[in-house]
């Protein structure tokens, strides 16, 4: 190995570990607290680690029945070596996400060197792009979808790179590229069903015979075993609950389900005129076509904020999913991919959005960044490519100053993108996905389990006790031991529940104040006064994410 | 026209009969479009022109324009004339005549109200920057970052070149232009081209990117900025705003079914697809005017249809003021006589009493008093006859147009 690729190898080692103590920094305050879903893997890990079995007692599960959504389960298994070295914390559960995070940059440099072919500037590009606002944003947060990002980068990138490079599929990289997508689907949703999609868009070429008329290579369909070995890899996970439970989220999500009958409904009316003039199958190809192409709506990507998306994970304040000089990058970047379609580099890239942008096009919502996230780096390359073809020109001052200004601005966005996530964000994203009291008030109820009966807890959370589970490390077999009554889930409503001294339910004050050696937590809309005329009642008031607000109260009663 | 629908505030204030007017812009508008199609037709290609001319007069917010409002029917005739020039003669200064023109028509309609200007207003980017730093020093637990690297991602000129950026790429919006009528936002606006027309452009563009027409390309790319500078000077809704982009859609979308006219049953389906989504439209149309159109013309027809049958040769009329300027409708239904005494045009409260002989015209909080939420009792007919009115006639406005002060449309008299 030369003097000049050590020091190549050297910076980007370093720029890896710069971006993973930017992932890993402060991860205890932000975001501020742990979503219901984080808490969920973190338990079920805890519970694995402890007791072999997830919170239901199900033995090393390949899915996590949770809120019955069926989480896949590898980000759990991958967690336990946290957990078992830093104990259950918001930093534990997020570490696979941040590891998963900055290894997913790998790929992407490989990527961009590919197509560019020139390394220092592809280390240049790389490097605003390794903070890119979701990228950030997802890598602190403990997400399947990201875990699943990862793997999917890596196996596109085994199965592209001989492509990219010589045209040809290498079997030692394709089983390679099999193996690391089957786990891309052992870690998240989408891929199970973007993995063969690309896997089968790019064994056979579909636009080659199309643009050149050529004809069809029926060899080419040989190649197509890989995505048998596929399927084969990931059949256990169907046989664990089978599929129909498997497929939960599909069913309660698809397009079909939530859009039917298609015509607006307020139009929609069993007849004849309907079904000549406003015929249903018209909005329900138009509504695909619309889910499709908005992930080449380079508005999509930044300015367009949806309300599952606000309220959400997925929320980065003030972007979607690419910074503001990527998207309007991605505009002359998707005039370059198709100016050069002919070339089979570029229509990979194509494939890899058409195949990660499936799953999430299917279901009801418009744009969804968290179901499309394996189109991440596809969609970055696209919007490096004007960048690759400015660097392809012949030298010129002009080129050297447009590059030196387009630096000088993503230097700029990344400042603005630290300080956005690490702190603006938790103030954006309170009371929404980082529901505030839960890390405050757990210990509180530790200090004082032991003086009391009872502790009756009414939280706004269809889900709250999964965080005094996963706070208070909650003895699985407890939780266990109950499985068999838990009828709850996330779309069952019912989230009434006991174990030891707990009881999660509604507190109706007037009533409930009678109670005594009780603990009450409850939200903080009971007067000071109410409490102080219960005699030996006393409120702790829980401050939220924000000193604006109590999210909570504990009120004992004595 | 054959929607049937009442002329606009605009259309009214001419003083001309609806119908002529309509006529009118029409002729403006197709007369511009004509000649923008047969100078480009020079060069271009006539089958992808034809293709592109013809999806110009079945877009939605196109027919919206000559249906609604003619000065800006004007506005786009006179553009498509001065682009054809430019087309012709390649000069510069018919450029920046048509530049010109788009900044000034818009400063007339607008002001500074535009959202170029918000972009660049420092008093509101210096609010944004404090409210960011106002937002973290609220959190209980933070990181804290030193606050000379804080100030340089939070200062005014970083929030300008943000929202500038933003601003612009609100500009390249698929939803606005081929799917406004799915969108999940429900941001009640015209869609530029029916859905259909997303298949041909993603084709042309291709066409257009894989030849080596620099002429054609760069007549495109000026397309496309001027419609960015109509974009950002105009503060309508996005169908206005967006309205310029229609020209370069086309011309992409006509290249589009030049590719695809080499497959007969592909173009056969195209071009069903799009007239099928034009007669959908249409109908559409039809049965929600009232969601897809300002409700204001609605509710005036009515009125002033309604006073037609109503016998006031010894009475007096009082008319709601809530929605607009009155009176020029009045004069446009009933004509001189608006000017007389008989006519009273002003939002009125009869919490207090209401005089007998007289006809008021408003909405249900004007009798019974406004609410702030727009709640008022399911009794309400009776509140009102209690009072001693008669309801003559009523009408339900949907998609409220008077907040706070119902959805209900009432005549009533006292006699």
């Amino acid at each position: 190995m030369n003097k000049q690729n050590i020091l190549f190898k050297g910076v980007v080692v370093l720029v890896l570990g710069l971006n993973l103590i930017i992932r890993v920094w402060g991860l205890e305050v932000s975001p501020t607290s742990i979503n219901w879903d984080e808490a969920s893997i973190g338990y079920n890990a805890y519970s694995i680690l402890t007791t072999g079995k997830d919170e239901y007692g199900t033995y090393l599960p390949l899915s996590l029945r949770s809120f019955n959504d069926y989480k896949p389960a590898l980000y759990a298994y991958l967690s336990i070596p946290f957990i078992k070295l830093m104990g259950l914390s918001q930093t534990s559960v997020r570490m696979v996400s941040v590891v998963a995070g900055t290894l997913s940059l790998i790929p992407l440099l490989l990527f961009i060197n590919i197509l560019l072919k020139k390394k220092w500037w592809s280390f240049l590009i790389w490097m605003f792009y390794c903070l890119d606002p979701l990228r950030l944003h997802f890598s602190r947060v403990s997400l399947e979808t990201n875990l699943s990002l990862s793997f999917f980068s890596f196996g596109a990138w085994y199965l592209l790179k001989d492509k990219l490079a010589n045209g040809y599929t290498a079997s030692k990289n394709m089983i390679l590229a099999t193996i690391f997508l089957a786990l891309s689907a052992y870690s998240y949703h989408s891929a199970r069903l973007a993995v063969p999609l690309l896997m089968i868009f790019v064994l056979i070429d579909p636009f080659k015979y199309l643009l050149n008329k050529n004809k069809f290579e029926w060899k080419s369909l040989l190649n197509l075993k890989y995505v048998l070995l596929f399927f084969i890899l990931i059949l256990p996970i169907f046989n664990d609950f089978g599929s129909q439970k498997i497929l939960t989220r599909f069913t309660q999500e698809n397009i079909f389900n939530k859009f039917y009958p298609f015509t607006p409904r307020n139009m929609f009316r069993f007849d004849l005129n309907t079904f000549l003039r406003i015929n249903p199958l018209y909005y329900l190809i138009g509504i695909i076509a619309g889910h499709t192409a908005a992930y080449f709506s380079p508005a999509n990507y930044s300015v367009n904020f949806y309300h599952w998306i606000k309220n959400s994970v997925m929320y980065v304040p003030e972007f979607n999913m690419l910074g503001f000089w990527n998207s309007i990058l991605l505009v002359p970047g998707i005039y370059i991919l198709l100016k050069n379609f002919r070339n089979t580099k570029y229509r990979l890239v194509f494939y890899w959005v058409v195949a990660a942008l499936t799953p999430s096009a299917i279901t009801w919502n418009w744009f969804h960044t968290l179901r499309s996230a394996n189109l991440i780096p596809a969609v970055e390359i696209i919007s490096i490519l004007p960048i690759i073809y400015l660097i392809k020109l012949n030298y010129s001052k002009k080129r050297l100053t447009v590059m030196f200004g387009l630096l000088v601005l993503f230097g700029w966005q990344s400042i603005f993108v630290i300080n956005n996530e690490l702190v603006y964000a938790n103030y954006e994203n309170q009371g929404e996905y980082q529901p505030g009291g839960f890390k405050e008030g757990t210990p509180i109820i530790s200090s004082l389990i032991d003086k009391y009966q009872k502790i009756i807890i009414d939280t706004p959370h269809a889900q709250g006790y999964i965080f005094f589970l996963f706070y208070q490390m909650m003895d699985p077999e407890i939780i266990q031991s109950i499985a068999k009554n838990r009828t709850y889930g996330m779309d069952n409503g019912n989230s009434e529940i006991k174990f030891g001294k707990y009881e999660f339910r509604k507190i109706d004050w007037p009533k409930d104040r009678d109670l005594s050696n009780t603990i009450l937590w409850m939200p903080a809309t009971t007067p000071q006064e109410a409490i102080d005329n219960r005699p030996g009642a006393k409120a702790i008031f829980l401050k939220g994410p924000t000193i604006k607000y109590n999210s909570a109260m504990i009120v004992t009663l004595d | 026209m054959a929607l049937g629908y009442p002329p606009s505030a605009v259309q009214v204030g001419l003083g001309i009969e609806v119908n002529i007017v309509r006529i009118i812009s029409w002729l403006i508008l197709g007369l511009g479009i004509n000649y923008f199609f047969n100078s480009l037709a020079l060069e271009w290609n006539i089958f992808g022109l034809r293709a592109a001319m013809l999806l110009v007069v079945i877009s939605p917010s196109l027919m919206a324009l000559w249906l609604i409002d003619p000065w800006i029917s004007m506005y786009l005739g006179l553009l498509l004339v001065g682009l054809a020039l430019y087309f012709k003669s390649r000069n510069n200064l018919v450029l920046i005549v048509i530049a010109a023109t788009i900044f000034i028509f818009n400063f007339w309609q607008y002001g500074n109200n535009s959202s170029i200007f918000r972009v660049f207003n420092i008093e509101k980017t210096s609010t944004e920057v404090i409210s960011h730093f106002l937002g973290e020093d609220s959190l209980s637990e933070k990181i804290d970052f030193p606050l000379f690297f804080r100030r340089l991602g939070y200062n005014k000129y970083f929030f300008v070149v943000k929202n500038l950026a933003k601003e612009g790429l609100g500009f390249i919006n698929f939803e606005s232009w081929f799917f406004q009528e799915f969108h999940p936002t429900d941001n009640k606006s015209f869609v530029i081209l029916f859905w259909p027309a997303v298949f041909p452009f993603f084709i042309g563009l291709w066409f257009l990117a894989d030849r080596k027409e620099k002429r054609k390309q760069n007549f495109i790319l000026i397309l496309i900025g001027l419609a960015l500078l109509n974009y950002f000077f105009n503060n309508g809704p996005i169908y206005l705003r967006q309205i310029l982009a229609v020209l370069p859609l086309v011309l992409i979308i006509g290249d589009g079914f030049e590719v695809i006219k080499k497959w007969k049953w592909l173009m056969g389906l195209m071009i069903f697809l799009l007239f099928y989504g034009f007669q959908a439209g249409i109908y559409d149309w039809k049965s929600q005017m009232e969601y897809w159109f300002d409700n204001r013309p609605l509710a005036y027809d009515y009125i002033y249809k309604t006073i037609k049958t109503l016998d006031i040769s010894d009475r007096t009329v009082e008319v709601t003021g809530l929605i607009g300027d009155s009176k020029i409708y009045c004069r446009y239904y009933l004509g001189k006589i608006c000017d007389s005494k008989t006519f009273k045009f002003a939002s009125f409260d009869l919490r207090e009493g209401h005089q007998t002989n007289k006809y008021y015209i408003g909405f249900m909080g004007e009798f019974l008093g406004s609410d702030f939420n727009n709640n008022f009792p399911q009794n309400w007919r009776q509140k009102i006859n209690d009072k001693g009115l008669k309801i003559v006639s009523e009408m339900k406005v949907k998609n409220t147009i008077a907040y706070r002060y119902g959805d209900y449309l009432l005549v009533a008299i006292d006699e």
